[in-house]
């Protein structure tokens, strides 16, 4: 999995500069202390985003797992669950 | 029959205080400041138009100012849900006491925007918890609805709002409107 710091590169490459502001005030950059923490702040979900995938694809592959050993021994769910369990 | 005119709406029943375009900007920062007072005690925000400049698949998020100004960071508790257009089943996002409330999943691109309406009560008053509601359609691969309420558990006074995407920049038009008390 991508760290922390990769992922801060690689924000920092899509965006070397930000801004704030509306077509009405005009714009203004961030400065250099609001921009790493912005920057920080993306790469931080980001990774909490991938961890999240990353454990949904582990339960997905462990449940079709379980269902190919069910299907070895000729089972189905729905035999496990007319057993109650 | 005699044809009766409905009387015209009274000034000021439903008052325009912002309305703001951006365009790839890090969160609307202090664009939305001071929208929220004690003028008014209901508050629909209307969302014409957002999208991520960086993925569809961006969240898309709120966040109470108050004076400082400072950016409420903590404290949402509430859910959204939706459904993609061609699902069968709603996905649910569970918010308790997060730094943003997160009013859909799916941001939109260029092409396919979002769009939601957003009513705010409680906000103005630092007796009240505020609450919040609303629905909206998400743009992109999702062409769908979300549906999301909460509540803000920090009660203060607070005078805007912030919209932002979960990572990545964004572009729209907001509209925030105040509802006359009588």
């Amino acid at each position: 999995m991508t760290t922390l710091n990769q992922i801060i590169k690689t924000l920092k490459e899509e965006y070397p500069t930000l801004r704030v502001g509306d077509e009405q005030q005009g714009y203004t950059q961030l400065s250099s202390a609001e921009y790493d923490a912005q920057i920080a702040e993306w790469a931080q979900t980001r990774l909490d985003k991938q961890a999240k995938k990353a454990e949904a694809e582990a339960k997905a592959q462990a449940k079709a797992a379980a269902e190919a050993k069910l299907a070895e021994l000729g089972l189905t769910v729905e035999d496990l669950q007319a057993l109650g369990l | 029959m005699a044809i009766t005119q409905v009387p015209p709406a009274q000034a000021g029943d439903m008052t325009l205080i912002k309305r703001a375009a951006f365009s790839n900007v890090a969160g609307t920062s202090t664009t939305f400041d001071n929208t929220i007072s004690t003028t008014y005690e209901t508050y629909v925000v209307v969302i014409e138009r957002i999208f991520s400049e960086n993925a569809e698949t961006d969240d898309l998020q709120f966040q109470f100012r108050y004076a400082g100004p400072t950016t409420e960071a903590a404290g949402y508790f509430g859910q959204n849900f939706g459904a993609a257009y061609n699902a069968s089943s709603m996905t649910f996002n569970q918010q308790s006491n997060v730094n943003q409330f997160t009013m859909g999943s799916q941001s939109g691109t260029a092409a396919y925007p979002s769009a939601a309406t957003l009513i705010i009560n409680g906000a103005e008053t630092d007796q009240e918890r505020p609450r919040f509601y609303g629905s909206g359609t998400q743009g992109s691969n999702h062409l769908g609805t979300t549906t999301f309420a909460g509540i803000q558990d920090n009660a203060r006074t607070y005078t805007g709002l912030l919209f932002k995407t979960s990572i990545g920049n964004i572009t729209g038009e907001i509209a925030i409107y105040g509802l006359a008390k009588s």
